[in-house]
């Protein structure tokens, strides 16, 4: 039995499972054939003497060749699915154990990820898929001093390399920054293309002279398309729940005030 | 008047248009300066306190009416503030609001000013400043004035993702008591000739690359403001999606806006109701449905049971259905199945017999499809279930919810004294 120890990256997870696969082919356990294998990341890692226990450095040159093996192989839905599931911590087994159903469905792979053993791994892809699609609604863009349209959210999974595609084909020609405030980092669009990087002490410049026009227009519209007979507050709190609200501009009205002032 | 002001009066004008959809719609051409895309499932932005969602910016060009239709808050015998935006104005908001992210695209309508021909020129000439100018590549839905020439109608489909006109009224007889200016003839021109173009681009799609309303048509009309039964209603709809190959219809439950002594008096509007059509509505789009399987003409909904549920108690002999053969269309007609939890089955099955435990596992629900399903030949948890006791079963479970609903703690010691008491009690 065998600890693979990685770490966090995708490229690490996917040079891990590649060891994985390696060290697997020929000791599957005759039970499930499964692999005996565990995959953790350093930090949440419990170290225990059944395991012989390995570090996997991450090498690039491993992790694009299967990057581009399984494009080749399979196609790019799998590579979103190990994407988004990776996204979910704690998920490196069940991606290890989609690979093996993978591998044993030949042709048939497209069904693998309905196989029962499974379906954990889709709820917890539907969870970082229901995250992302919230966040393509909810994300709250402010024109900054500088031109810089400016958000910031604190969604529960890492998704802003998965969300910030999604923004700059429709905003191409607006400079662009998606800012999670819990992890402190960014995606950064200049025009050209998308830098992703760690801001942990960022100042941000006032808004423009337009901004807070525009956000009180948007309040008040909001509030005026409301049919007061049909009010429903639970239901507005289903889907809006309370943790999204305060990166929302018409759920907040402190900026009402310093507009009024 | 200012655009802050002019916008809280069109907004409150424009909010009992219930569509909102930005789904099924293809991405059109980008340039360099393009703004905007579609999201083909569609993304909903914010929701209001009714709990409906916001996708599009939803609002009127103008409020300044000349018809007098009963129901409509607009009419031109209302009291209320009147507003008009120009072009300029719808463009500049609109951009402005897409590029923050507030909404996906534009919903404009307008009441209908001077007459339809030229409310109709106003629509199409700021969709265009929209789409040209501005280079706006968002979802856009267009309001098809009734009784506007048809080429205006046409040009204006160019831009538009998705048009509607609104038949107002399940029937002719409720059109012509309650909007004495406005006809079905009118209403539906406009959306047998956008139905006839379309079928003409679907047809010669390779020579012609141009969009032409590529979301479809949608419909609205108000229930319970005239007589008519749901029955009549569905079958309306099903010749609508049939006939003209609406992409939706919507309901909206008659809210007393006006005072008249032709619209009923209403307390509550029902919503359950307009909750039952919508439920009938999917049965018919989604399900393989037709009209007369679900509801006779001239008949309502039992407003206690939803309409698949009604149809498999009156189909018992269809049931139950065995999981892991039936194929997926019978799936479907199993209530608390839906077209994900059928998907799944069929998907799932392939790799090995399925029991209700699994099925629990993939997220079926089985509240209610538990009567109607077999795994493996074996009813749920070994029960057999007679026709009679099914819908006793059902109803017991919604009577216990509504009372837990109303915060009442179920109590051992109360079985005798509530109603609910007697299905309990072992009358099976």
């Amino acid at each position: 039995m065998y600890l693979f120890i990685y770490d966090s990256s995708f490229e690490g997870l996917l040079c891990t499972i590649g060891h994985a696969l390696k060290t697997s082919a020929g000791s599957r356990c005759p039970d499930c054939s499964q692999a005996d294998i565990c995959i953790s990341t350093s930090e949440n890692a419990q170290l225990s003497c059944l395991y012989k226990t390995a570090e996997i450095m991450t090498d690039p040159e491993i992790s694009d060749k299967l990057y581009s093996r399984i494009l080749q192989r399979w196609d790019s839905i799998v590579l979103k699915n190990i994407y988004t599931a990776y996204l979910y911590p704690g998920s490196e087994n069940l991606i290890l154990k989609y690979f093996l159903i993978l591998i044993d469905s030949g042709s048939e792979y497209k069904n693998a990820i309905h196989h029962p053993d499974l379906i954990e791994l889709n709820k917890r892809m539907n969870s970082v898929g229901r995250e992302s699609h919230r966040w393509y609604g909810f994300m709250r863009f402010k024109q900054l001093d500088n031109g810089i349209f400016y958000a910031s959210y604190e969604p529960q999974y890492n998704i802003t390399p998965l969300i910030m595609p999604h923004f700059v084909k429709r905003f191409k020609n607006q400079p662009l920054m998606i800012h999670d405030t819990s992890r402190d980092y960014s995606a950064v669009y200049d025009l050209k293309e998308i830098i992703y990087t760690d801001t942990a002490s960022l100042q941000i410049p006032d808004f423009s002279f337009d901004e807070l026009r525009y956000q009180t227009m948007w309040k008040e519209y909001f509030e005026h398309l409301s049919i007061k007979e049909r009010e429903n507050k639970k239901l507005q709190m289903n889907h809006v729940p309370k943790k999204y609200r305060k990166f929302i501009t018409e759920f907040n009205n402190d900026h009402q005030k310093t507009a009024d002032e | 008047m200012d655009k802050l002001h002019k916008l809280s009066i069109l907004a409150e004008s424009a909010k009992y248009d219930v569509s909102c959809s930005s789904s099924g719609s293809v991405s059109r051409s980008k340039s360099k300066n393009s703004t905007g895309d579609i999201h083909v499932s569609g993304i909903c932005h914010t929701f209001t306190s009714d709990g409906r969602c916001v996708s599009l910016f939803k609002v009127l060009l103008s409020n300044e009416c000349i018809y007098d239709c009963k129901y409509c808050i607009n009419r031109v015998s209302n009291d209320i503030g009147r507003a008009t935006f120009t072009p300029e104005e719808i463009c500049d908001i609109t951009m402005n609001f897409y590029k923050r992210n507030y909404i996906e695209g534009l919903f404009l309508s307008s009441a209908v000013v001077k007459n339809p021909d030229h409310t109709m020129e106003r629509l199409l000439y700021t969709v265009r400043l929209l789409r040209e100018k501005h280079e706006f590549r968002g979802y856009i839905h267009l309001k098809a004035i009734p009784g506007a020439d048809s080429s205006l109608v046409m040009k204006a489909g160019e831009y538009a993702d998705r048009m509607s006109s609104n038949i107002e009224l399940p029937s002719r007889e409720s059109l012509q008591l309650l909007a004495p200016q406005k006809t079905y003839t009118a209403i539906l021109n406009p959306m047998r000739a956008v139905n006839n173009k379309l079928i003409e681009t679907r047809q010669d799609r390779t020579f012609n690359k141009r969009l032409f309303v590529p979301a479809g048509q949608s419909t609205q009309m108000i229930v319970g403001a005239s007589p008519d039964s749901d029955g009549h209603i569905i079958r309306l709809s099903q010749d609508l999606y049939k006939k003209l190959e609406l992409k939706r219809v919507y309901y909206s439950s008659y809210i007393p806006v006006n005072h008249d002594n032709l619209l009923p008096a209403v307390a509550e509007p029902s919503f359950l109701r307009e909750h039952r059509l919508y439920q009938a509505d999917w049965l018919l789009r989604f399900y393989s449905f037709t009209a007369e399987e679900i509801l006779d003409y001239g008949q309502n909904f039992n407003l206690s049971i939803d309409p698949k549920t009604n149809y498999a108690l009156n189909h018992l002999d269809l049931f139950p259905v065995e999981v892991n053969k039936a194929p997926y269309k019978t799936l479907l007609r199993v209530p608390g199945v839906g077209i994900r939890s059928a998907k799944r089955i069929v998907d799932a099955r392939k790799w090995g017999k399925l029991g209700f435990e699994d099925l629990i596992k993939m997220g079926v629900v089985l509240k209610r499809a538990k009567f109607f399903l077999l795994c493996n030949g074996r009813h749920y948890m070994g029960m057999s279930f007679n026709p009679d006791s099914i819908r006793d079963f059902m109803l017991m479970d919604d009577a216990v919810k509504r009372k837990s609903g109303n915060g009442i703690q179920l109590s051992i010691f109360d079985i005798n004294k509530n109603d609910y008491s007697s299905a309990v009690s072992g009358e099976y």
